[in-house]
């Protein structure tokens, strides 16, 4: 077992931890009050070489392991960046562009993965439904095979990257008797008739990601826009949870790191009863808790990562833990960090509390925890 | 230098340093000659340099003929100038290892430049204006004049003509005025920051230089040239007297400042 970064691995994230600080995190506060998504900032991570780090360089990305691919990540958090925008950047390269390059032909790889790896498109994914949540595979968006095309009709919801995107990999059934065999996939383009993206909604974090509904009436797909075979869809879709347990939870474990050391920084600083606050004890063991959950959680996310590298196949319990244990673990550290720094920390000036907001999705996207339990349970 | 024919190669040299990040607070050690270090102690590319090499990128991006090298003098912590700049796109890394830490004369640096180049046919040598750190602004034109090569000094803007053999350039002076002037190849310009934004190092590039060979340069303190000035001894700038003395221990005054500025709404 290797534990080590290497000397590349820690500059390229020295590099993005400089760039993010520099380009990104000044923006931060004011697109998350505003709720607005910041195209300026996505397009960067594009240009930087963050969209599409993991695929090769013909198509636009860097060769980057899965491990390096983490780190990026998880380096965006500790930098500072909101956990609305590294959401964005894990739906638009991870849920999105990943399953056209994993599933996808030469032509359609060669057609989208340049585009989204520079950040010129954006992506989305659509799974979910009003009606199919925990319960997917329940999801009644209909694929009608007509002639050479599909005829797509039905709802997805919550949809991060919905109302911006330029590209959707959608969900359907094309066998609507089978569940979770008769599940297919396709990419919609933007401005196809009959596809539209509903309103954002006004969401408690993540803020600066923008979730909407997709909507199908009669949209009619060429048939070359089904992703892999008839009836895949779902195993993709499974697939990308290998990303999910790592890629998209890494913000959330640096994004931690970045809480933390505001918190040293504040205890140090804030006087009361004639010291500071760090030599109380209650104050240092809320400090020692959020690194312990820090600590803990990189296990977690890294194992996923180097397992993925090594080839071998997603341990879906390693998952499951991972989920749960950031998402559900991650709300306590999340609180203390807003209480150590007492009435200033439930400002919205204080970046405390947009982390305390935006934690609070990584319990529900993705999987839900009681679903994450209920995968744990059933393997051990 | 022996021109080259210039259609088919271009060879630029681009001089980098690096120096301790800016805002670290120094401490000066007990010699009083030099700041204290440790492995903790945050290093950079000198920020002047980053604009060197970009400039030179952007001349390869123009003419694919062009071949990057990069070269810097001092301590081993220099490499890192070095990799950092071939992780943003450059060709070639040298690291003329010197063996002390401290100061080091611009002359000393220059003469290494300045005997690495003689012979290698460079078209033109870029670096940074000045260090951040001394701010001294000599290697540059020093190099020129070791290598007897015409010098532009803060140049804010450079068109090369490779067919003609110039190159033009406009330099920044006082009052927002610019002087222009047209050089002879091979030249030497020092880059003024602002004339143009230097990029981020990619990662297939910072894979790749993990792939190139660095070449490594050894020069013992004897075969160094004399230095032409030394450094007596560093000292702190004075306190100002005006304004408010806060009073107490470290942490007690920074307290104090903070609430002070906060009561400001400087800091929130
Ligand atoms: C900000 C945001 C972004 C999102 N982005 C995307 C996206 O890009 N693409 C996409 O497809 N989806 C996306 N989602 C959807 C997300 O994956 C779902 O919200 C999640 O899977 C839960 O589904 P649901 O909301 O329908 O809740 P439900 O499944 O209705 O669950 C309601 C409650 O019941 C519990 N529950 C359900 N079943 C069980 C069970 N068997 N045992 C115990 N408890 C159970 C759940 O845990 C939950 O507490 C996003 C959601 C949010 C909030």
């Amino acid at each position: 077992m290797d534990f080590s970064f290497t000397e590349e691995q820690m500059m390229f994230k020295e590099q993005v931890i400089r760039f993010a600080r520099k380009e990104i995190v000044p923006r931060v506060q004011e697109h998350d009050l505003k709720g607005e998504f910041d195209f300026e900032s996505f397009r960067k991570l594009g240009e930087f070489g963050i969209l599409g780090l993991h695929f090769p360089e013909n198509l636009g990305g860097s060769d980057a392991d899965v491990v390096t691919t983490v780190m990026a990540g998880e380096s965006l958090g500790e930098a500072g960046v909101d956990g609305g925008l590294t959401l964005a950047y894990g739906a638009h390269t991870f849920l999105c562009a990943d399953t056209i390059f994993a599933h996808g032909t030469d032509a359609q790889r060669e057609k989208y993965i340049p585009k989204l790896a520079s950040g010129e498109w954006i992506g989305c994914m659509g799974l979910t439904e009003p009606g199919a949540g925990s319960d997917v595979a329940s999801m009644t968006t209909r694929a009608e095979k007509k002639g050479d095309r599909y005829v797509l009709n039905g709802n997805k919801m919550f949809i991060t990257n919905g109302p911006v995107a330029d590209v959707a990999v959608v969900y359907a059934k094309t066998e609507k008797e089978l569940k979770h065999a008769g599940v297919s996939t396709f990419i919609v383009e933007k401005g196809t008739p009959g596809y539209s993206a509903g309103k954002n909604f006004i969401k408690m974090g993540v803020r600066t990601s923008h979730t909407s509904e997709l909507i199908f009436e009669d949209c009619i797909i060429p048939q070359e826009n089904l992703v892999g075979q008839e009836g895949a869809g779902f195993l993709m879709a499974m697939q990308t949870v290998e990303w999910d347990r790592s890629a998209l939870l890494a913000p959330f474990v640096g994004g931690m790191t970045y809480v933390l050391n505001k918190c040293i920084r504040y205890a140090k600083e804030r006087y009361q009863f004639g010291r500071p606050i760090a030599q109380f004890q209650a104050i240092k063991h809320k400090l020692a808790d959020i690194k312990i959950f820090i600590e803990a959680a990189r296990s977690l996310v890294y194992r996923i990562a180097w397992r993925k590298d090594q080839g071998r196949p997603l341990n879906h319990l390693d998952a499951a833990v991972a989920k749960l244990f950031i998402g559900d673990w991650g709300l306590g550290p999340a609180n203390d960090a807003v209480v150590l720094h007492g009435g200033y920390g439930y400002c919205h000036e204080y970046d405390v509390e947009r982390n305390f907001r935006d934690s609070r999705l990584a319990p529900i996207g993705g999987g839900t925890s009681e679903i994450a339990k209920k995968i744990i349970t059933k393997l051990i | 230098m022996p021109s080259t024919p210039r259609a088919f190669t271009m060879k630029i040299l681009v001089c980098v340093k690096q120096v301790i990040e800016s805002e670290t607070t120094i401490r000066i050690d007990d010699s009083e000659k030099w700041i204290h270090t440790d492995k903790s102690t945050p290093y950079r590319m000198n920020r002047f340099d980053e604009f060197a090499v970009e400039e030179a990128l952007l001349i390869k991006e123009k003419f694919p003929y062009v071949t990057i090298d990069v070269i810097s003098v001092g301590p081993a912590i220099s490499v890192m100038a070095v990799k950092r700049a071939l992780g943003m796109g450059a060709d070639h890394g040298i690291h003329i290892i010197t063996e002390q830490e401290g100061y080091l004369s611009p002359y000393v640096t220059a003469s290494l430049i300045a005997s690495f180049a003689q012979d290698k046919n460079f078209d033109l040598i870029l670096a940074g204006v000045m260090a951040e750190d001394h701010m001294q602004g000599q290697v540059g034109p020093m190099i020129a004049e070791l290598l007897s090569l015409p010098c532009a000094t803060s140049t804010i803007f450079e068109r090369l003509s490779p067919n003609n053999g110039t190159v033009y350039v406009e330099r920044e002076i006082e009052g927002g005025l610019r002087d222009t002037l047209e050089l002879s190849l091979p030249a030497v310009l020092t880059i003024q920051t602002g004339i143009n934004k230097p990029r981020y190092p990619s990662l297939s590039n910072v894979l790749r230089a993990k792939k190139q060979k660095m070449e490594t340069i050894e020069v013992s303190s004897s075969e160094q040239p004399e230095p032409k000035e030394r450094v007596v001894r560093l000292a702190l700038p004075k306190k100002s007297r005006s304004g408010v003395v806060l009073e107490g221990t470290q942490q007690e005054k920074a307290a104090q400042l903070l609430q002070i500025l906060r009561d400001k709404s400087i800091l929130t």
